[in-house]
């Protein structure tokens, strides 16, 4: 199929430029994501102060700041990571990859602790 | 892989290796490549083939559902027989044939009609593929495994959206619903990593000069389905954790007894599943936009309108979930919302209608097979469209919610929608993908038997559901009215299984007795027609540089291209 | 072409490594989920299954995605020229013979023009209602509480001799009704009359529509509002529906016509290659 040698309109010479697997598929992820945690969070909400008998979450439940911190954290640990990566140093990016590592498994460590606390 | 001798002097081409059990034409070879290939068009062939197996399944169902409602007071089937009976139809028609059958289209078409090697993810492609597939084959085996060993199959019989409470271990003894859970959302990872696949694809891999605005209508369509599917199929996922928790873990999210909700799993179901329709039935549209214009000979009416429609049935379709509901007894605010949203789908969805009539009309329209499906499309989605109007006019729901009327509405959408695109589709392609026509001798006892079988077994169902039959009974009492009609429509089922049977017949018999296709036996306009039937694993030589919407109209008219009018 | 295209090299293209990996991973994450049903054992097995496959996967794809290079096949087996022999482009004139003609559709009267008739029309059709009460019913707040029994249960409900009285709701929802049907009437007309014979315009605006709806009105008004069905006078009803049309008919054929989207071409309406323009220039 000859498609190079077909007559062609008035400026189409110009560079052919589309957004990035990666970006798009992030973005996508996100989303997915996004549309997961939505419901479950319009659950938790319709459900907000509707226990029918003790013990209330109030009662039983602390804020888990420690875990919290650590796994927002991570978001901007990893972006130091990538800083690190980008400009081929290896060793900080070692460093900070093994953190944002670390606080993400204790996110998920302290997680699984809680529902086990919860339910036994 | 292909191993023609090759022109190549240079010495950096390494040839792909030959792999143990590769000999060429052997058994071997076939599953090895099946097993291992990341190539988008052998994974849409299995995904159409895989969604076509499962489907003569459920479609075996439903014949024994119409047989035991065939007369009254019938006792063909046992009563939880029969339950498990429309679960399963249900479920399998929705999860594991129509979707995998929808993408398997888009697999195979998308990065031919765009103009590229693979998809973005190819391995990925291949890890959706086979998630579905053995989501499907978990789905079944709530038949055989655990339990249904002992006491003669479990499968679910909770009906295809397993309302609360009868899901909740009072009521579901055993793991029946819990294999629906399971399949459903193992399945569904699956579609969410095509989709994410196919949106990437579109976004990122298009060929030089194929701007947003000359993309096929069919990616454009499907574009707006993965894109719904990233949506959707999340809170289904989310749904089904939260049943599992429910059902295992002692939470209490619908179960009403311990202060759920079991209304909070219909509307968390419903977000999920009336996008779902949409994913269902937009490819239909997408079909429809690619055939029409070709055999009409004319380019599609109304391009923009076209794409803005898609844009618009996709955001509607996000805020109308409760029409499902009406009669659950929502505040008369949120009966007239969703019943407002519901009519205002009718408005993109007529426009479409009204453009692929522009399209042929003062067409030299061509009556062939795929043609002759997509007009019959037109008539049956118009009836489904109405129905669906009148559903969605709340007091009438009251009425007629849960009856066959509500039955045949969406048969008539799938069936008559969905499912005779997707058989104009496979008329269309199959030349495309195989390098053979499709007989048109069986392709017409096909269409003729499936059509007049369709139409026998489901336009009574609508006389049935005025009659006030509702859906899902086991049997019925005589003299309710209700007997000729489900008589007849039982004499349908004949002739539908006999169009499928042919239908089957020439898939098989056309591969290697059909007459030999070309590279473009429709004289069509996209890319897919550019390269050779079956295109080869790498799909272009040289990747296309389009400059209109019709490219191949472009290199067939040099002296009249399409882009002087775009 | 190379630089558009990384990955083809001169006769062969690099795609990526047939894996199994996917496979075994989707594979293992499916037993997961069966194990739940079954036994936890097939559950373990099938994540080491997915571990396995999801580490191997990792490797096809770190640092860098596996290709292998594929050669194209024969050439007699590449695709065929595209044969252009004998494929001429007739363009499609508008008014060609076989084709429809465009009709440019000249009558299109201004929505305000409806809008305009529609109120003046009620307030005559007002005035000879009320004329109607007053000379034969002794009471010229009936035909007004009349209507307004439409949407006033109250009323629906009164007997004769409060229909009389003057009632300050049934006023509003009468004078409501009345102008906003009066006016949507009115729009009515602006679409409708051009579509009419051209020819005695004013018995068809005036006389005919009036009586076809005052049939249709007839029909249906039991089932609309039961009140007025009972009391109406239907000579006095056609009279007021009469007085109407012809009132806002003419106001509406006095008004100049406009140039809408209608008038103008297909393609010019579309925006899209609804015809081709003809190159003869």
């Amino acid at each position: 199929m000859e498609f190079i040698n077909q007559p062609v309109p008035e400026g189409e010479e110009a560079p052919w430029r589309l957004p990035s697997t990666r970006k798009a598929g992030m973005i996508c992820l996100i989303l997915t994501e996004s549309a997961l945690f939505s419901i479950f969070v319009v659950a938790f909400v319709f459900y907000m102060g509707k226990s029918l008998n003790p013990p209330y979450p109030s009662q039983i439940m602390e804020p888990p700041w420690l875990a919290s911190a650590s796994l927002i954290g991570s978001s901007f640990t990893i972006m130091i990571a990538e800083w690190f990566l980008k400009r081929n140093r290896t060793f900080g990016f070692n460093i900070w990859w093994i953190i944002t590592v670390l606080m993400g498994a204790y996110f998920l460590g302290f997680t699984a602790y809680e529902w086990h606390d919860l339910i036994y | 892989m292909a191993h023609g001798p090759t022109t190549a002097s240079e010495e950096y081409i390494e040839v792909a290796p030959s792999r143990p059990g590769q000999e060429k034409g052997s058994f071997t070879r076939i599953i090895q490549e099946l097993v291992f290939t990341v190539d988008h068009k052998k994974l849409g062939l299995m995904y159409i083939g895989s969604g076509l197996f499962f489907f003569v399944i459920a479609g075996l169902m439903a014949t024994l559902i119409r047989i035991q409602l065939a007369i009254p007071n019938n006792h063909f089937l046992e009563p939880d027989v029969f339950n498990r009976f429309f679960t399963m139809h249900g479920t399998a028609m929705v999860f594991i044939v129509g979707m995998p059958i929808i993408f398997g289209f888009a697999n195979y078409l998308v990065p031919i009609m765009i103009g590229a090697r693979d998809m973005a993810y190819p391995r990925m492609n291949a890890f959706g593929f086979w998630m579905f597939f053995f989501s499907g084959f978990l789905l079944y085996a709530s038949y055989f495994a655990g339990p249904g060993l002992y006491n003669a199959g479990s499968a679910p019989d909770v009906g295809w959206f397993a309302y609360s409470p009868l899901t909740s271990r009072a009521f579901s003894r055993g793991h029946s619903s819990d294999y629906w859970t399971l399949a459903l959302f193992s399945g569904g990872i699956g579609s969410i990593a095509t989709a994410i696949n196919l949106i990437v694809t579109t976004v990122s891999l298009r060929c030089k000069g194929m701007t947003l605005g000359r993309m096929p209508l069919f990616v454009w369509t499907f574009l707006v389905v993965a894109f719904l599917v990233i949506i959707a199929m999340p809170p289904l996922a989310a749904c089904q954790i939260m049943l599992l928790l429910d059902r295992y873990l002692g939470a209490a999210f619908f179960d009403t007894q311990n202060g759920g909700s079991a209304i909070l799993w219909q509307h968390f179901f419903w977000i999920f599943g009336h996008p779902e329709v949409y994913i269902l039935i937009l490819p239909g549209f997408a079909i429809m936009n690619e055939i029409v214009p070709v055999f009409s000979r004319k380019p599609i009416f109304g391009y923009p309108i076209m794409v803005a429609a898609n844009l618009m049935i996709a955001f509607i379709s996000l805020g109308v979930w409760a029409h499902h509901m009406f009669t659950v007894g929502m505040s008369s605010v949120g009966n007239a919302f969703f019943a407002i949203t519901t009519m205002l789908v009718a408005v993109p969805t007529g426009i479409k209608i009204f453009n692929w009539l522009g399209t042929m009309h003062g067409g030299k329209i061509r009556m062939e097979l795929p043609m002759l499906f997509c007009i019959m499309f037109l008539f049956q989605f118009l009836i489904a469209g109405l129905t669906g109007i009148m559903l969605a006019v709340a007091p009438f729901d009251w009425q007629l919610s849960d009856s066959y009327f509500v039955v045949a509405h969406f048969h008539y959408v799938l069936i008559g929608g969905l499912l005779f695109t997707i058989f104009a589709g496979i008329y269309y392609w199959y030349p495309k993908a195989f390098g053979r026509m499709l007989d048109n001798k069986l392709g017409h006892l096909h269409f003729w038997l499936f059509t007049i079988g369709f139409h026998v077994t489901f336009f009574p169902q609508h006389i049935s559901g005025f009659l006030g039959m509702p859906r899902r009974y086991y049997t019925y009492d005589a003299g309710r009215g209700w007997d000729l009609w489900n008589m007849i429509s039982t004499i349908g089922v004949i002739f539908q299984a006999a169009g499928i049977f042919f239908f089957v017949l020439n898939l098989i018999w056309s591969y290697w007795k059909g007459r030999k296709a070309g590279d473009d036996p429709w004289d069509a306009w996209t890319l897919e027609w550019a390269t050779t039937s079956p295109p080869p694993d790498y799909n272009f030589e040289h990747l296309p540089v389009v400059h209109s919407r019709r490219p191949l109209w472009d290199l067939k008219h040099p002296d009249d291209p399409d882009w002087k009018y775009e | 072409m190379s630089q558009d295209d990384p990955h083809a090299h001169n006769d062969a293209v690099d795609l990526p490594t047939p894996t199994a990996w996917p496979i075994i991973t989707a594979f293992g994450l499916t037993l997961v989920f069966f194990g739940l049903v079954t036994n936890l054992f097939v559950s373990l097995i099938g994540s080491l299954c997915a571990l396995v496959g999801a580490i191997g996967w990792f490797t096809d794809v770190f640092p860098h995605p596996k290709h292998e290079t594929v050669p194209y096949v024969p050439v007699d087996e590449r695709v065929k020229e595209i044969c252009r022999e004998g494929r001429e482009v007739t363009h499609l004139n508008p008014g060609e013979e076989g084709h429809r003609e465009h009709v440019v559709f000249g009558a299109v009267h201004p929505y305000s023009a409806g809008v305009m008739g529609g109120l003046a029309g009620a307030v005559v059709m007002a005035i000879v209602a009320c004329a109607w009460g007053l000379l034969a019913q002794g009471s010229i707040w009936l035909p007004i509480n009349l209507l307004a029994a439409v949407g006033d249960p109250g009323l629906a409900n009164a007997s004769m001799e409060v229909m009389k009285q003057f009632s300050f709701v049934g006023l509003i929802v009468a004078v409501i009704v009345h102008l906003t049907t009066s006016v949507l009437v009115g729009l009515l007309y602006t679409v409708l009359l051009p579509m009419l014979p051209a020819k005695r315009e004013w018995i068809w605006g005036g006389i005919v529509t009036p009586i076809i709806w005052s049939a249709l009105i007839w029909s249906t008004i039991r089932f609309i509002s039961p009140t007025l069905a009972e009391h109406v006078n239907w000579m006095a009803f056609v009279a007021s529906q009469i007085v109407f049309g012809l009132v806002c008919g003419f106001i509406v054929y006095r008004s100049t016509n406009v140039a809408t989207q209608q008038t103008w071409s297909v393609s010019r309406r579309l925006g899209v290659e609804a015809q081709r323009p003809n190159k003869k220039s």
